[in-house]
């Protein structure tokens, strides 16, 4: 299937099938992510001339190559027939499924979505699972009713996380020392200011535990290395979105439905005093326990969330 | 978390607190870019970062919270959790002595602050003094003398100053004041009129207060402030503050020969009061009509000349003429707080117009002398018990003259829109409904274009000013 000549008749088969294909996709889709960026990202991608599939969607198309001339009804069972096999059996018995970055279950048992690299130069979605046994990785994980689903690699702002080793781990003094030293790598600083990044870094990682955190503000003249800084924190601390000109509406979509505190790196802050919304956010964003109310559209009416600037 | 990065600080106070900043120059670190290799080279780090996270929050391995006891406040908020983080390595002890630094950087800010000014200023005025009530005027005063600051006036006012600028602090302003003396020391502030004037009184609620004020600007507490528990001060606030009446010892910025209902309050707060609340209000009322009569007064003295001259208007040196005859003066303007013994008589109103039945003559006969079409444009007129008096067009703006609403309407700056019957409406829009719905014409003969550029300029100006001159041209 991923030979140029193959791709080719599969586009053409979905040309043929058209609507309805993609309705079935569709539906898949919707068991896979749950979100219509997930079907729109599909469709666009097969849009593309380009197109690879990745290793589920090569399953799919690998039977619909076998019927290619059969007759449709033929088709469509096929592809729920696939889509039912990729998707986990549970679903079929109304289990639920949530997909999570971070989460943290009774035992304790610590969920977090990371990439495991495919032969497609992509990541598939897996789930570091952290117990009493030590470390896991799994395509999911369920727990009574629930299914717990890894996030997409491809819905997060940053690089996956690839663990490949499980069975070691390194201590808290290690770590720092690793990170003081990367620090000291990239950024000409005083001693005192890259020992502050380095625990700003760590405490991004726990921040969980912590009723109030503080924001590092880095302040210089054009060229004097503060995008590079955030360039390379945003290659080291907990889940960073980096970037610049985020309005209220960016934070909020970002921190949105997640129960793990993530972080924010953002550029050319300058006169963001300027926006209040966003000033308040930064207010009362460091300290635990705040909540802003926002009405969210969906497509069956409105709601009220309620975000948290820092969870 | 966040992590900002901008060539200047962010210029919000609060924010701030909560940062710790890093001020970049550059230099010349190992590696000078970011690429891909440098993304993939951190990934292992990465990832035995986010296994470190799953330990801890998982349980298995702890974190020993450093809780030192100089680490309070919001240095605890702020550097509380990287201590934690970094506590037992070997970089713990520089982080420590960098927030012991900027402690003691934020005790020398506090200690030089505005507030701190202000605080040392009051504690010096309420020591001399014989009450809990500052005046802020002199306060003001002694402040800009202590700064040496420049005055700022308001831009041709012959007013007091509102603001004064001073090397320390740039511009200080006596709102910034008040609000200090308000929030931050929580004094009750109490307008007043005296002789004439009005007269602001910052009085204290509670002592404790400017007690704890003290410690946090590190100022030595004064021991007339530190002696007696918190209900004697109170005790000692509240008769001071209900019993400004009696002529021995009178609270400066108290009405006068008020009643007082001694310490029983009856309005639920423990500050004042129900007779009390109710004074101050009436002062309060007193002093707006005070203002209001001030204004006209310096209207029909200084503004209607200008305006007549200027438009050579007859109306007007009509309408002076009867303001000059009845405008009270303001220094022999009794007292309604000083003069009047009772409570009730406390909200006296000003004194009648005599003029005033002239006055709405001569101002109708101005509207009569106006062109039907612009009169259609009319809404109403006001004339007060001083004189002033204004046309209200149909649009919702308002005319000290007859010949202002004239050229609003005939310059065609007027938003009002006049149908063939006769109708107005504020909006074209709304005109054409009417004429859809009715059938009614749209009137043939609209207010003419300005004739010539320079007065349509002067009647932006005037619009722009509501009405009012500027000083440059009552020159």
């Amino acid at each position: 299937m991923a030979d140029d000549e193959s791709a080719v008749t599969l586009q053409e088969i979905l040309k043929v099938l058209g609507e309805r294909v993609l309705l079935i996709w569709h539906e898949r889709e919707k068991i896979k992510a749950g979100s219509k960026y997930e079907l729109a990202t599909f469709v666009r991608r097969f849009a593309e001339p380009n197109y690879t599939p990745t290793r589920d969607e090569i399953v799919l198309l690998q039977k619909l190559e076998k019927f290619r001339n059969a007759d449709l009804e033929g088709f469509l069972k096929l592809i729920k027939q696939a889509a039912a096999k990729v998707a986990p059996k549970e679903e079929e018995e109304g289990a639920q499924k949530r997909y999570v970055l971070s989460t943290v279950l009774p035992g304790p048992v610590v969920l977090e979505a990371v990439g495991l690299p495919n032969s497609l130069n992509d990541y598939d979605p897996q789930l570091l699972t952290y117990s009493s046994d030590g470390f896991e990785l799994n395509e999911f994980y369920q727990i009574e009713d629930t299914i717990f689903m890894p996030r997409s690699p491809r819905s997060y702002p940053y690089p996956p996380y690839v663990v490949n080793e499980l069975d070691s781990m390194k201590s808290r003094l290690d770590l720092i020392a690793e990170v003081y030293r990367e620090v000291t790598r990239y950024l000409d600083v005083a001693q005192v200011e890259a020992a502050i990044i380095t625990g700003f870094v760590l405490l991004t990682y726990v921040q969980d535990l912590f009723s109030t955190v503080p924001y590092l503000h880095f302040v210089g003249d054009p060229e004097s290395g503060k995008s590079h800084a955030t360039l390379l924190l945003g290659s080291l601390m907990y889940r960073p979105l980096v970037g610049g000109c985020m309005t209220a509406a960016d934070i909020f979509t970002y921190l949105g439905n997640e129960d793990v505190p993530l972080t924010l790196i953002e550029d050319e802050i300058q006169n963001t005093e300027r926006d209040p919304e966003k000033v308040k956010i930064l207010r009362m964003g460091y300290k635990r326990g705040f909540k802003i109310p926002r009405v969210v559209l969906f497509e069956g009416g409105r709601r009220i969330d309620y975000f948290s600037p820092s969870v | 978390m966040k992590v900002l990065a901008g060539e200047r600080p962010i210029n919000d106070r609060a924010v701030l607190q909560r940062c710790i900043l890093i001020e970049m120059v550059k230099g010349e670190p190992e590696r000078d870019e970011f690429s891909q290799e440098d993304q993939l080279r951190l990934s292992p780090l990465r990832a035995d970062l986010l296994k470190w996270r799953c330990a801890v929050i998982g349980g298995s391995e702890t974190l020993n919270y450093a809780r030192p006891e100089w680490l309070k406040s919001r240095p605890k908020e702020i550097f509380g959790p990287i201590l934690t983080v970094l506590h037992g390595s070997s970089l713990y002890p520089l982080v420590e002595e960098f927030v012991l630094e900027q402690i003691e950087h934020g005790k020398l800010n506090l200690q030089g602050s505005l507030e701190a000014n202000v605080l040392s200023i009051v504690l010096k005025l309420l020591e001399n003094g014989e009450s809990y009530s500052i005046e802020f005027g002199q306060l003001w005063q002694n402040l800009m003398e202590s700064l040496s600051g420049e005055p700022l006036n308001y831009k041709g006012a012959i007013a007091t100053s509102y603001a004064f600028v001073c090397d320390r602090f740039g511009k200080v302003t006596k709102k910034q004041v008040s609000r200090i003396l308000s929030i931050s020391f929580s004094m009750l502030k109490q307008p007043t009129v005296e002789d004439g004037r009005k007269v602001t009184y910052f009085i204290v609620k509670d002592r404790n207060k400017l007690v704890r004020a003290c410690k946090k600007y590190a100022i030595e507490v004064p021991a007339w402030l530190r002696t007696s528990d918190s209900s004697a001060q109170n005790s000692v606030y509240l008769v001071n503050l209900v019993n400004p009446i009696s002529e021995e010892s009178p609270l400066p910025g108290q009405a006068k020969n008020c009643h007082s209902d001694g310490l029983e309050s009856q309005s639920g707060s423990d500050i004042l009061s129900r007779n009390q609340v109710n004074q101050v209000n009436q002062v309060n009322q007193v002093t707006e009509r005070s203002d209001r009569h001030y204004d006209s007064v310096i209207y029909h003295a200084f503004l209607l000349p200008a305006l007549s001259s200027r438009l050579g208007s007859n109306h007007n040196k009509q309408q002076i003429e009867v303001a000059e005859t009845s405008k009270p003066e303001p220094k022999s303007e009794p007292n309604p707080v000083t003069s009047t013994p009772q409570t009730e008589s406390i909200v006296a109103e000003p004194k009648t117009f005599n003029g005033l039945e002239e006055a709405r003559r001569r101002l109708e006969e101005a509207i009569n002398q106006l062109e039907p079409e612009v009169r259609l444009f009319l809404d109403s007129y006001r004339v007060d018990d001083s004189g002033y008096s204004c046309l209200r067009c149909k649009c919702g703006a308002s005319f000290f003259s007859a010949e202002d609403f004239e050229s609003h309407v005939r310059f065609g700056a007027c938003k009002a829109r006049r149908c063939a019957c006769g109708d107005m409406w504020l909006s074209l829009g709304e005109l054409l409904e009417h004429v859809r719905k009715t059938g009614c014409t749209i009137d043939p003969n609209p207010p003419p274009d300005p004739p010539e550029k320079k007065a349509k300029r002067r009647w932006r100006r005037l619009h722009k000013n509501g009405g009012y001159f500027e000083a440059s041209d009552l020159e």
